[in-house]
């Protein structure tokens, strides 16, 4: 199951999503929360301490190939997903595990 | 396609996948990520809303774009609620806007405290208002995404 949490600014989006993804955690199930703002602040209501977000490896860009199959351009992962999930994601309390998005490389560089 | 976004549409088409039961994603402001398609493969979108009319106008293009999607359960979540006044707008609104209101978080001073000092909402008051209330949405969600 897949829940997506979009909102206006300030809106609050990133308590509910943290909150949410640990109390899902907390009911036994297993989740993986993704951090896709390109300014990442969801490690805190996760409850990840300050101390190790250095321990966050954000996920690189350009992780999708385009292949031609049968004639068709399709564009997918150059990387199985778990692979992605097992090296990228930090585990935090409440059975959450976190993928946070590569931020920007720097201003002027998008 | 911006690779950022590519990569995240690309990550919700795999997902869930072994091990992991649920994925949540928080999504920045900007509406990109729906425009871009990248949120397409969601179950539930939740589309998180003030009471004020620029927060409520953002819910209703951004809940418009999430079923334009395709997504099956678009809904929205209000937030920061001072009370009746408050609650009976967003669900007029919502009512007006064919839109579903799956529930609503209170404003709630604790969770204000807990900003200032930089503790997550859980640590900091789990019985808290607005903490009770995101428990509340947690089965509803979960009813939706199996329905």
């Amino acid at each position: 199951m897949k829940v997506s949490v979009s909102g206006k600014g300030g809106s609050g989006k990133t308590t509910i999503s943290g909150t949410l993804a640990r109390l899902i955690g907390r009911s036994g199930k297993r989740v993986l929360a993704v951090d896709a703002d390109s300014n990442p602040n969801l490690a805190l209501t996760l409850g990840l301490s300050t101390g190790s977000y250095d321990l966050i490896n954000p996920l690189p860009h350009g992780l999708m190939e385009h292949r031609r199959v049968n004639g068709e351009v399709q564009v997918s992962l150059s990387r199985p997903v778990e692979e992605l999930t097992q090296d990228y994601a930090v585990n935090c309390p409440d059975n959450v595990s976190l993928l946070v998005l590569g931020p920007p490389g720097g201003a002027g560089t998008g | 396609m911006c690779s950022s976004h590519a990569t995240v549409r690309g990550l919700l088409h795999e997902l869930p996948t072994g091990d992991l039961d649920v994925v949540v994603v928080d999504n920045e402001a900007s509406p990109e990520h729906l425009s871009r398609s990248t949120t397409e493969a969601v179950d539930v979108m939740l589309v998180v809303a003030e009471p004020y009319f620029k927060s409520l106008e953002t819910a209703r293009r951004y809940a418009g774009l999430g079923k334009d999607l395709g997504i099956a359960n678009v809904v929205v979540v209000a937030n920061k609620v001072r009370g009746e006044d408050d609650l009976s707008a967003i669900q007029g609104f919502c009512d007006s806007h064919d839109l579903k209101l799956l529930g609503a978080v209170p404003f709630d001073e604790t969770l204000a405290q807990a900003e200032r000092s930089g503790v997550p909402p859980l640590e900091h008051d789990p019985g808290a208002p607005s903490v009770r209330a995101v428990e509340g949405l947690v089965e509803h969600i979960l009813r939706l995404a199996a329905a």
